[in-house]
C-alpha cells in the first residue's frame, strides 16, 4: 500500500505546485502555454504507476531529455567535447616535446658514445625519434622508437689534441676550430614526414662517405646498432664538410 | 516592511520620471529600467525562499524533482519573459515586446515536449502491438 500512498502525495503535491505556479505567474499572456505544461506534468504523474510498470526509469529518461535539449541549445559554456578536445591537443603538445627533449638526451648519449668507441669526433649526431604508429592516440601507450640517425664526423685533419676537449664547452682563445655546431633534432610523428626522412638520408649517404672513412662508418654503424638496438639502414653516417650536416 | 521600500522606490521614481520626462525622455526611460531591475532583483531573493521552501516540500512528499525542476523552469521563463517586454513595452517597443513574449512560450513550450514524448510512449505501449 506504500506506493498507493506515494502516488497520491506525489499526484497532490504536483497539483499544489501547480496551483501555486499559476497564481505567481507574471501575466496572462503566458497562461496557456504556462497551463498547458502544468497539465501534462499532471498527467504524467496520474500515468506514473503505469509508466514505471512498463517502462523503467521515467526520471531518468526524463532527465536525459532536457539535457539533450539544452546541450541543443548550447547556453552552458563549453561543452565537454570541447574540453577533451582541448586536452588531446595539450596532451600531443606535451608528447612532442618530451619525444624532443629524449631525442636530444639520446643524440648526446650517442655522440659521447662515437667519440669514445671511434675516437674520432662527431661533429653532430642527428637523431629523430618517432612514436609507434596505430597507439598514437593513446598517448602515454604509445612506445618511441627511434626512426632514423644521422652521425656527422668531423673531417680528420682537425688536430687531435681537441679530441679531449668536452663538447658543450666551447673552445674559447683557439681560432682554428669552429665552435661545436647544435645538435639539430626533429621529431616528426607525421607519416608523410616519416617518408621524407627516410629519403632524406638515403640520398645524401652514398655521396658523403668517403673511401677511407667507410670502414669507420661501418664500425660506428655496428656500434649503435649493438647499443641502441637500431637498423643499419636507418643510420647515416657522414664525414666532413659542414654544409652536410644540415639535412 | 519591505513593501513600504519597494512602494517607496517606485513612487519616487514615478515622480522623478514625470519630472524628466519633459526634458529628456531618453533618461525617463533609463530610470524606469533601472526602477523595474531593483526590484525585480530585490523579488529574486525572495523568491529563492520560496524555491527552497519547494524543494523541501516536494522532497518530503516523494514527488520526482525533474518535475520540480520544470515547474521552476516554467517560473523562471514566464517571469524574465514578461520583465523583459515590460521593459521594452516601457520604452514604447511594442513589436519587440510581443517578440520577447513569443520567445518565452516557446520556451515553455519546449520543456513540454520531452514531457509528450514520455506519455506517447507509455501509450503506444499499452496498445496492442
Amino acid at each position: 500500500m506504500s506506493w498507493l500512498s506515494g502516488w497520491l502525495k506525489e499526484i497532490i503535491m504536483v497539483v499544489l505546485l501547480a496551483t501555486f505556479v499559476d497564481l505567481i505567474l507574471p501575466s496572462r499572456s503566458m497562461e496557456r502555454y504556462v497551463k498547458l505544461v502544468l497539465s501534462l506534468l499532471i498527467l504524467l504523474t496520474l500515468l506514473s504507476p503505469l509508466i514505471k510498470l512498463l517502462t523503467e526509469a521515467t526520471d531518468l529518461k526524463l532527465a536525459g531529455a532536457f539535457n539533450r535539449i539544452n546541450q541543443q541549445s548550447g547556453a552552458a559554456g563549453p561543452s565537454l567535447r570541447q574540453i577533451m578536445n582541448q586536452a588531446d591537443q595539450m596532451k600531443s603538445r606535451q608528447q612532442q616535446q618530451s619525444l624532443e627533449w629524449a631525442a636530444k638526451e639520446v643524440a648526446a648519449q650517442m655522440k659521447e658514445q662515437v667519440q669514445k668507441e671511434s675516437g674520432k669526433r662527431a661533429a653532430s649526431v642527428k637523431v629523430v625519434l618517432g612514436m609507434q604508429e596505430g597507439r598514437e592516440a593513446g598517448g602515454s601507450g604509445g612506445q618511441p622508437y627511434i626512426k632514423a640517425v644521422t652521425v656527422v664526423l668531423q673531417p680528420e685533419e682537425k688536430p687531435s689534441s681537441k679530441q679531449d676537449q668536452p663538447e658543450g664547452s666551447e673552445p674559447s682563445g683557439d681560432i682554428g676550430i669552429e665552435p661545436v655546431k647544435p645538435v639539430q633534432v626533429e621529431v616528426d610523428m607525421n607519416e608523410d614526414n616519416h617518408s621524407d626522412s627516410g629519403n632524406a638520408p638515403a640520398k645524401t649517404a652514398g655521396t658523403a662517405i668517403d673511401d677511407d672513412s667507410g670502414e669507420q662508418a661501418k664500425a660506428i654503424k655496428r656500434m649503435l646498432e649493438n647499443n641502441w638496438g637500431i637498423e643499419q639502414e636507418s643510420i647515416v653516417v657522414q664525414t666532413g664538410p659542414s654544409e652536410n650536416r644540415k639535412l | 516592511m519591505e513593501i513600504i521600500q519597494v512602494v517607496g522606490l517606485g513612487i519616487i521614481a514615478t515622480i522623478l520620471i514625470l519630472v524628466v520626462k519633459e526634458q529628456k525622455p531618453m533618461f525617463a526611460f533609463l530610470l524606469a529600467a533601472a526602477t523595474g531591475v531593483m526590484i525585480f532583483m530585490f523579488l529574486m531573493g525572495k523568491i529563492g525562499t520560496v524555491i527552497s521552501e519547494l524543494e523541501r516540500m516536494a522532497r518530503s512528499s516523494g514527488v520526482e524533482m525533474i518535475y520540480l525542476k520544470t515547474i521552476l523552469k516554467i517560473i523562471g521563463i514566464a517571469y524574465i519573459a514578461e520583465f523583459g517586454a515590460q521593459v521594452v513595452r516601457d520604452a514604447g517597443q511594442e513589436n519587440i515586446a510581443s517578440k520577447i513574449e513569443l520567445a518565452g512560450k516557446m520556451l515553455i513550450m519546449v520543456l513540454a515536449v520531452p514531457i509528450i514524448g514520455i506519455i506517447i510512449e507509455t501509450v503506444l505501449k499499452l496498445l496492442p502491438s
